[in-house]
C-alpha cells in the first residue's frame, strides 16, 4: 500500500529537515503566544434567541388583553416564517402584555429580523385600540452582564447617590472593552400635589380642568419667532414650574370678580422621593446596581482586570462612604474555571507523557512525548486564528484528542523501530514506516474526524453553540498531529532513535511492564482461540451488559453549575404586596447574613437582576416577585448551603414559596413540565389542577404550580350608568377620575439642571388605603356641573381575574410545572407520574394537547440531533473503511469495535457515579472514531500477514493480536489517562466525559484485543486467500 | 509492580472522584402528610353599618338681617365683621340731624299748643269758652306731645342695636351711604351652635334620619365633633341631584367659623348582614365560585361564600359565622383536606 505522494512528502520533509524544524517552531511559538493573548470564556457564547415583546393596555383585565390585544399580536409575528412558533408564548395580564419570541435556529441575523419586527409593531399599533399606550420589542433580552456592581452608602441618599453614580458610570465607560453600561435600583424624587377633595368640592372647581390647566403650565410650547428685518429671534415661552413654589402660587381658578384660588389653597405641595414599584438592597441596606457588558470577542479575563483597574482610579475620586461590591463577576468566575481547566490540561498532557514514559524505551516515549506539546500548541495557535475561543469546551476536545495525537507518533516509531529491529537502515527505516502507515493512520484519524464532522449540521440552538467548537477543534488537532507524525516524526527518529529495542528482548528487558503484560496477554489469547464460541459471546454479552447498565445509569443532560453564588427567587400570589415581598426577602437575607459562609447578599424586591448567567433568564418584574442573589466564599459552601436551607425555608413563609436556585446550564424554567393545550380555559385549568395535585402528591416534587397562577381579585365598580349620564358622567371620566386619584396623574416637569423631577398629582395616601376610598372618590368630568361621590353613581363589588393567560404557538396553553428535590432525577420522578397524568389525559377527552416540557423535552431536542449526527458518523466511517480496504465483510469486521466500547462507557458512568449527560453522549461519540482505530491497526496487519506473509487465517490473526497488542494498549492507556484529571476533578459537566472515554477506552481495548482476532478467524475461517 | 501501584492510584482516584462528583441519590422520604404553614384570622361580626363620607360646608344656625327703621345716610358704624356683640349694643348710626329737625318742629307745635291750651284753660273754668272749642284746643296739645314723642323717637331710630347676642356676618354698609329701611346693613349670625350643610345622593337620604348622629372633622381646626342631623332637605339640587341635609353642631367658643370645608362621615344602617373578613382570604375555584379555607383542629376545609359588599379593608361575607378561623395567606399551597400550621394569627 504505497502511496507515491506520501512517500515523496515524507521524504522531502527529511531531506529538508531544516525547514520543517523552522516552520515546527515559529508555529509552536505562535501557539504559545496565542495561548496568553486569546479570548478566553468559561463556555462559548450562546446566542439567545429569545426576544420580548411588550405591550401596555392599562385597565384592561387579562381576558381583555387577551382578546384585544395578544391575539392581533401573535397574528402578527406568526407571519414571519423566522419565528419559531412551537417555542414562543406569550402572557397576558392585568394591563400588560409579553411576548416571549423565539427566534428560529437558523436564523443567520436575529438582530435584522427584529428591526423589521419593531417597525412592524408601530403599524400594528394603529390598528389596536387606541388604549394601548406602548408596544415594543426587546431584543436585547439575551444580552447578559460580566460584571455586576452594587453602589451604596450609609450617609447619602438616593439623590446624592445617583450623582456618585453618573460619575462612575461615566469613568466605567472609558474602558474601551466595556459595551453596555446600565444601572438599576434609582429612585426619583417627585412633587406630589395632594388636593383636598372636600375644599375643591365646595369650592366648585373641576379637578378635571384643574389637571389640565397644570399639565398646561408644566410644557413647554412652541411660540414661534419674530423677523424684525434685523435678527430672526425664537420667541421662548418658559415653563411656570420651577420649583414647589410656583406650583403652590399657580392659580386653578379666577373669576372677573377678581376671586383666585391657588393650588396652595386647596392642596398640599410636597417634595418626596416617589412609591418605588422595585427596589434593590445589598446586605440590607439600599443600593443602587451597575451592569457592565463586554463587547464580544474580547479576553473576559483582561476585561475584569481593565474593569478592576478603572474601579481602582474611581475609589480614590468618590467619597469614602459611597462602597462599590461587585455582586456578579463574570470574568472571575471564567478565570477560576479556564484556570482549573489550564491545569488539568497541562497535567493531562504530563499523564500521557508519563504513560509512554513508562511503558516505552526512554528514546522512543521522548520522541513521542515531544510530539503532544507540539501538536497542542501548534493546533492552539490555529484555533486563535479561526477566532476559536479558549473555553472549557475547546479544552476539553484538546484533552479528548491527547491520546489520539500521541498515537500517530507512537505508530510511526512502534513501526520504526520494528523495521530497525528487522535491519533496515534508519533513513529507509523512518521513511517506509512512515509511508507504509500513513494510509491506516490517516484512515484512523478520518474516522475520529467523522464522528463528530456531522455535528455542526445536526445540532442547533444552546446545544449547537455549546458544542461548535469541538468539531473543529478536534479536527485540526488529529490533522496537525498526522502532519507532524508524518513530515516530523519520522526525521526525529532517524536522529534519536539509533537501534531497535527487541535487539536481545529477552535479556535486557526483562522487567518491562509491556513484556509481562504482553505475556500475559500471549497467554489468554490462546486460550481465547480454543473458545472462540465462547470469546464472541462473550463479546455479545458485554454489549448486553453495556446496554443494560447504560438504561440504569442516572441521566442529566447538563449538570448544575459549580459556582460561588446561587439565587433565592421569591413568589408570592397575585396581587401580594411590595411590603409582603420585602419582609420574605429581608427575612432571608437576615438569616443568611448571619451564615459566616455566606459573602454577599443582594436583594431585588419587587423584580429580578439583570441576567448575569447566560440561561438564567430575568423574570418579569412584578411585585410579588424577589430574587436574592447569594455570594459564599467558595465553591462547594454555595451548595452546602443550597442544600441545608431549601428544606427548611421553601416553605417556611405561608404566603410564599422559596425557591432555591442553583445556576444551571438548562434554560428550562423546571425540570418537570407538562404543557397542556386547548381553547376551553375552565377545562384546561380543572385539568392542570388535577395534574398539579398529581405532582404534588410525588414525594420527590417540592413545588408543582401552574403558570396561570391564582385569579387575581380586584374591585369592580358597578356605573349606573343613567345616574352617571345625567351627572354629565362616562364610564371614561369616573375611570380617568379614580386613576387619577389612586395612582396619580403626571402633570409636568421640573427641572433642576439636568436632574428631572416630576410633578403628580394623586390622592393623599390615606385617602387610597381602603375600598371606602373608593366610594368617596370625587369624580368630576369637564361636562359635569358638579363634582359627586362616586358612590353617587356607582357601586362597589369584589371581581376575579386571570391571574395570567399563558398562549403558546397562539393557543391558550397551561404549564404545570414540578420542582423536585435536591438528589433526585427528574425525568425518574415523571416516569412515575406519567402513567397519573395519562389517566387523567384519558377521562379529559380529545379537546386538549398534552406535550412534556423541561428536561425531556431538553433531552429530546439535543439527543436525537445527536444521535443522527452519530448516525451520519458512523456511515461516513464505514464509508472510511470500505474505501481502505475495499471490501464489506472487513470494513465490519472493524466497525465492530464500535459496540464493544458500550459497556466501558456504561461502567465508567457507574463506577464514577456521574450522571449521563451532553458531555458524556460527546464522549460516547468520541469512543466510537478512537475505538475503529485499534481495529484497523489490527485488521490491517492481519491482512499483511495473511496476503504478504501467506499465513493462514487462525496464525495470522493470532499473531496480529500479539503484535498490535502493544500499539493498541499504550495508545489507548495514553489517552485513557489524558481524560483522568477530568474525572478526578470532580467537574459534573466534564466529569462524565472523562468517565465515559477513560473506561470505554480500557474495556473496548481489552475486548478489541481479544474478539477481534477471534472474530477474524471465524470471519475468514472459510476464505481461499 | 509499579503497573499495579498505578492501578490502585487510579481506581482510588476514580473513587474519589465518584465521591465528590455526584451527590447520593436520597432515599425516598417517608410519605408523611406534608404540614404547610399558614397564617389565619378570625371572622369579625359586621354591625351592618357602613360609612357614609360627605363634604359639607358650616353655615350659622340662624342669619338675622339687620336693617335700620329708616332711611338716612351712615355716619358711623362702631363693628366691624367676625365681632361679637351683645345685645343691645349699638352697631351703627344714620345721620339724625333731620330727625332732630322735625323733633324741633314737633316740639315747637307742642309749646304752641301747649300755650293754646294754657291760655284756653281759664276760659273753661269761667265758662266762657264753648264746649267744642275747648276739646279742640285740648286735642290740639295731646297731638302735639304724641308728635314730639314720635320725633324724639325718630332721632332713636337712626341707631341700628344688635336685637340678640352673636356674631356680626356680613357688613353691608359704610360711612355716607344712603339706605333704606329695606337694606341689609349686617348680618348677626347665631354660631352657638351651627349647621353643616352636606349634600346627600338621593340612594343615600333615605337611609338618614333625623336626629342621627355624625362625626364631623374640620380641617381648619383640626377638630372632630359629633353632631345631630337636624334637617334633612326635601327638595334636590337641580344639577347634583343631591338633597341637602343639615347637621347641628355645638360651637362653644366658636372657633367654628361660617364657610369652613369639612368632612362628614355617617354611620348608617344598611341592608347588608354576614360578617366581615379580609378579602385577601377569598379564593376563586376554577368553577368561578368563591371559597375560603376554615381551619378546625388544624385541618383545612373548603368553605363556599358570598360576598355582598365591601367595606373598609374587609369584604362583607356571608356563609361564616364570626368567630370561625380563616386562612388568610398560604392559599397556594392548600388543598382541601391539608394539614396546616398555623405561624401567625390576626
Amino acid at each position: 500500500m504505497s502511496n507515491n505522494k506520501g512517500f515523496n512528502i515524507v521524504e522531502l520533509a527529511m531531506k529538508h529537515k531544516q525547514i520543517a524544524i523552522v516552520i515546527t517552531a515559529a508555529l509552536f511559538a505562535f501557539g504559545i503566544f496565542a495561548l496568553m493573548v486569546m479570548p478566553r470564556n468559561e463556555f462559548p457564547e450562546f446566542t439567545i434567541r429569545q426576544g420580548l415583546v411588550v405591550g401596555v393596555y392599562p385597565g384592561a383585565t387579562s381576558e381583555e388583553v387577551e382578546e384585544q390585544l395578544t391575539k392581533k399580536v401573535e397574528e402578527f409575528l406568526f407571519g414571519f416564517k423566522e419565528v419559531n412558533r412551537e417555542k414562543t408564548y406569550s402572557i397576558s395580564k392585568e394591563g400588560t402584555l409579553i411576548i416571549f419570541v423565539e427566534v428560529n435556529n437558523n436564523v443567520e441575523d436575529p438582530d435584522a429580523f427584529w428591526d423589521k419586527i419593531k417597525f412592524g409593531l408601530d403599524q400594528l399599533k394603529s390598528q389596536l385600540p387606541s388604549q394601548v399606550l406602548a408596544l415594543i420589542a426587546n431584543n436585547d433580552f439575551g444580552d447578559t452582564s460580566a460584571l455586576l456592581l452594587t453602589i451604596e452608602s450609609k450617609e447619602k441618599n438616593k439623590k446624592q447617590l445617583e450623582k456618585q453614580l453618573a460619575f462612575i458610570e461615566a469613568e466605567l465607560r472609558k474602558v474601551t472593552t466595556v459595551s453596555k453600561v446600565k444601572h438599576f435600583g434609582l429612585q426619583n424624587e417627585q412633587i406630589t400635589i395632594n388636593f383636598d377633595k372636600d375644599k375643591l368640592a365646595l369650592y366648585g372647581v373641576n379637578l378635571t380642568s384643574v389637571l389640565a390647566a397644570l399639565q398646561l403650565e408644566g410644557s413647554i410650547y412652541y411660540a414661534g419667532e419674530i423677523d424684525n428685518s434685523e435678527l430672526i429671534a425664537p420667541i421662548h415661552v418658559p415653563t411656570s414650574f420651577r420649583s414647589e413654589l410656583e406650583i403652590k402660587n399657580q392659580i386653578i381658578y379666577a373669576d372677573p370678580l377678581g376671586n383666585i384660588i391657588r393650588v396652595k389653597n386647596v392642596a398640599e405641595v410636597r417634595r418626596e422621593f416617589e412609591e418605588p414599584s422595585s427596589y434593590i438592597l445589598n446586605n440590607g441596606s439600599p443600593a443602587m446596581l451597575v451592569s457592565l457588558e463586554m463587547q464580544g470577542g474580547n479576553n473576559i479575563v483582561q476585561f475584569g482586570e481593565d474593569v478592576e483597574v478603572a474601579l481602582e482610579k474611581i475609589r480614590k475620586k468618590i467619597p469614602s462612604d459611597v462602597v462599590i461590591n461587585k455582586i456578579a463577576n463574570m470574568p472571575e468566575a471564567v478565570d477560576h474555571s479556564i484556570q482549573h481547566f489550564l491545569k488539568e490540561f497541562f497535567i493531562a498532557i504530563g499523564a500521557v507523557i508519563l504513560v509512554t514514559l513508562l511503558f516505552l524505551p526512554f528514546r522512543v516515549s521522548a520522541v513521542a512525548g515531544v510530539t503532544i506539546p507540539l501538536s497542542i500548541f501548534i493546533t492552539i495557535g490555529i484555533l486563535y486564528v479561526l477566532g476559536i475561543e479558549l473555553h472549557t469546551v475547546s479544552l476539553a476536545g484538546l484533552i479528548v484528542v491527547l491520546g489520539m495525537v500521541v498515537d500517530n507518533a507512537i505508530v510511526v516509531i512502534d513501526n520504526y523501530v520494528e523495521k530497525l529491529d528487522e535491519g533496515i537502515d534508519r533513513w529507509n527505516a523512518a521513511i517506509q514506516s512512515t509511508t507504509e502507515l500513513f494510509v491506516p493512520v490517516f484512515a484512523a484519524t478520518l474516522c475520529i474526524i467523522a464522528t463528530y464532522l456531522p455535528m455542526p449540521f445536526f445540532l442547533s440552538g444552546q446545544t449547537g453553540d455549546f458544542v461548535g467548537s469541538l468539531p473543529v477543534t478536534i479536527s485540526i488537532a488529529l490533522i496537525v498531529s498526522l502532519l507532524i507524525a508524518t513530515l516530523l516524526v519520522p526525521f526525529m527518529c532517524y536522529f534519536f532513535i539509533k537501534e531497535g529495542v527487541h535487539k536481545g528482548e529477552e535479556e535486557a528487558n526483562k522487567f518491562s511492564l509491556l513484556n509481562l503484560l504482553q505475556a500475559g496477554y500471549n497467554k489468554t489469547l490462546d486460550w481465547a482461540f480454543k473458545v472462540p464460541a465462547l470469546t464472541i459471546l462473550l463479546g455479545i454479552g458485554s454489549i448486553v451488559l453495556g446496554a443494560m447498565i447504560m438504561s440504569i445509569v442516572p441521566r442529566q443532560l447538563y449538570p448544575k453549575v459549580e459556582r460561588n453564588q446561587f439565587a433565592i427567587e421569591i413568589y408570592l400570589q397575585e396581587g401580594a404586596t411590595l411590603e409582603q415581598t420585602a419582609f420574605v426577602a429581608d427575612s432571608l437575607q437576615a438569616m443568611l447574613s448571619k451564615d459566616a459562609r455566606v459573602e454577599n447578599v443582594a436583594s431585588f424586591i419587587g423584580e429580578s437582576s439583570p441576567r448575569f448567567h447566560t440561561t438564567y433568564a430575568p423574570k418579569f418584574p412584578g411585585k410579588n416577585y424577589g430574587q436574592l442573589l447569594v455570594n459564599t466564599h467558595t465553591d462547594d459552601q454555595a451548595v452546602e448551603i443550597l442544600a441545608e436551607y431549601e428544606a427548611t425555608y421553601r416553605d417556611a413563609f405561608p404566603n410564599a414559596y422559596v425557591r432555591m436556585k442553583q445556576l444551571d446550564m438548562q434554560s428550562t424554567e423546571a425540570p418537570i413540565e407538562l404543557r397542556i393545550s386547548g381553547d376551553d380555559l375552565q377545562s384546561l385549568k380543572s385539568v392542570a389542577e388535577r395534574v398539579k395535585q398529581t405532582m404534588q402528591d410525588n414525594p420527590s416534587v417540592i413545588w408543582a404550580r401552574t403558570d396561570y397562577t391564582n385569579p387575581r381579585q380586584g374591585v369592580r365598580v358597578n356605573v349606573n350608568d343613567e345616574q352617571a349620564n345625567r351627572l354629565g358622567l362616562t364610564r371614561g371620566t369616573i375611570a380617568a377620575s379614580i386613576g387619577a386619584g389612586f395612582s396619580g396623574v403626571p402633570v409636568g416637569t421640573v427641572w433642576e439642571g439636568n436632574y428631572p423631577v416630576p410633578v403628580k398629582v394623586i390622592n393623599p395616601a390615606q385617602e387610597r388605603d381602603d375600598y371606602d376610598d373608593i366610594s368617596n372618590q370625587t369624580v368630576s368630568s369637564p361636562l359635569a356641573a358638579t363634582p359627586v361621590s362616586l358612590r353617587q353613581v356607582a357601586t362597589l363589588e369584589n371581581d376575579w381575574s386571570e391571574g395570567q393567560i399563558i398562549r403558546r404557538n397562539g393557543i391558550r396553553t397551561i404549564t404545570v410545572r414540578a420542582d423536585v428535590e435536591r438528589g433526585a432525577l427528574a425525568y425518574k420522578v415523571l416516569a412515575d407520574l406519567k402513567p397519573l397524568i395519562n389517566d387523567i389525559k384519558e377521562e379529559s377527552g380529545t379537546e386538549l394537547t398534552f406535550a412534556y416540557g423541561g428536561e425531556e423535552e431538553g433531552e429530546i431536542e439535543n439527543y436525537v440531533p445527536i444521535g443522527k449526527a452519530l448516525g451520519v458518523g458512523i456511515v461516513i466511517i464505514f464509508f472510511v473503511l470500505l474505501f481502505e480496504f475495499k471490501k464489506i465483510k472487513h470494513t465490519l469486521l472493524i466497525m465492530t469495535t464500535m459496540p464493544l466500547s458500550i459497556l466501558g462507557a456504561a461502567l465508567g458512568i457507574l463506577l464514577t457515579g456521574y450522571a449521563f449527560g451532553m458531555t458524556a453522549s460527546l464522549g460516547v461519540m468520541s469512543l466510537m472514531g478512537i475505538v475503529v482505530r485499534n481495529g484497523i491497526i489490527l485488521v490491517d496487519y492481519a491482512e499483511e500477514l495473511r496476503h504478504k506473509k501467506g499465513m493462514k487465517v487462525i496464525d495470522a490473526a493470532m499473531a496480529a493480536g500479539k503484535r498490535r497488542m502493544r500499539p493498541i494498549f499504550l495508545t489507548s492507556f495514553a489517552a485513557a489517562m489524558g481524560v483522568v484529571p477530568m474525572i478526578v476533578s470532580g467537574s459534573t459537566l466534564w466529569g462524565p466525559l472523562g468517565a465515559v472515554v477513560c473506561f470505554g477506552l480500557l474495556v473496548s481495548m481489552v475486548l478489541t484485543i481479544y474478539i477481534l482476532p477471534v472474530l477474524y478467524s471465524q470471519f475468514f475461517k472459510n476464505a481461499t486467500i | 509492580m509499579k503497573m499495579y501501584k498505578v492501578n490502585v492510584l487510579l481506581f482510588l482516584s476514580m473513587v474519589l472522584a465518584g465521591c465528590n462528583g455526584h451527590e447520593e441519590e436520597s432515599a425516598l422520604l417517608e410519605a408523611a402528610p406534608r404540614v404547610i404553614n399558614v397564617e389565619t384570622t378570625v371572622v369579625k361580626s359586621f354591625s351592618g353599618q357602613t360609612e357614609l363620607s360627605y363634604s359639607g360646608l358650616v353655615e350659622a344656625r340662624e342669619t338675622t338681617p339687620l336693617s335700620f327703621k329708616t332711611p338716612g345716610n351712615v355716619t358711623q358704624i362702631l363693628v366691624d365683621e367676625g365681632e361679637f356683640v351683645k345685645k343691645g349694643k349699638l352697631l351703627a348710626t344714620l345721620d339724625d340731624t333731620n330727625s332732630r329737625s322735625n323733633y324741633e318742629i314737633a316740639l315747637q307745635s307742642k309749646q304752641q299748643a301747649q300755650d293754646a291750651y294754657d291760655r284756653m284753660k281759664p276760659m273753661k273754668e269761667n265758662g266762657t269758652l264753648p264746649e267744642i272749642q275747648w276739646v279742640e284746643v285740648e286735642t290740639g296739645l295731646n297731638q302735639a306731645i304724641i308728635v314730639a314723642d314720635m320725633a324724639e323717637r325718630g332721632i332713636d331710630d337712626n341707631k341700628l342695636y344688635a336685637p340678640k347676642s352673636g356674631v356680626i356676618g356680613n357688613k353691608n354698609i359704610l360711612p355716607g351711604v344712603n339706605v333704606m329701611p329695606s337694606a341689609t346693613a349686617f348680618d348677626l349670625l347665631d354660631i352657638n351652635s351651627v349647621y353643616v350643610n352636606i349634600p346627600v345622593p338621593e340612594r343615600e337620604v333615605g337611609q338618614l334620619k333625623r336626629g342621627q348622629s355624625a362625626e364631623v372633622k374640620i380641617a381648619a381646626t383640626s377638630q372632630s365633633l359629633v353632631g345631630k342631623i337636624d334637617r334633612i332637605g326635601v327638595e334636590a339640587n337641580v344639577i347634583s341631584h343631591t338633597y341637602p341635609v343639615k347637621i347641628l353642631l355645638g360651637n362653644e367658643g366658636w372657633n367654628i367659623k361660617p364657610g369652613m370645608v369639612c368632612n362628614v362621615v355617617l354611620k348608617t344602617d344598611k341592608e347588608y348582614d354576614g360578617v366581615m373578613l379580609s378579602s385577601k382570604a377569598l379564593q376563586r375555584d376554577v368553577n368561578g365560585d368563591q371559597y375560603v379555607y376554615l381551619v378546625e383542629d388544624d385541618v383545612v376545609k373548603t368553605k363556599p361564600v358570598r360576598v355582598t359588599t365591601l367595606a373598609k379593608n374587609d369584604a362583607v361575607i356571608q356563609g361564616l359565622e364570626e368567630g370561625d378561623v380563616v386562612v388568610l395567606s398560604g392559599h397556594e399551597k392548600l388543598r382541601n383536606g391539608a394539614k396546616v400550621n398555623v405561624v401567625k394569627k390576626k
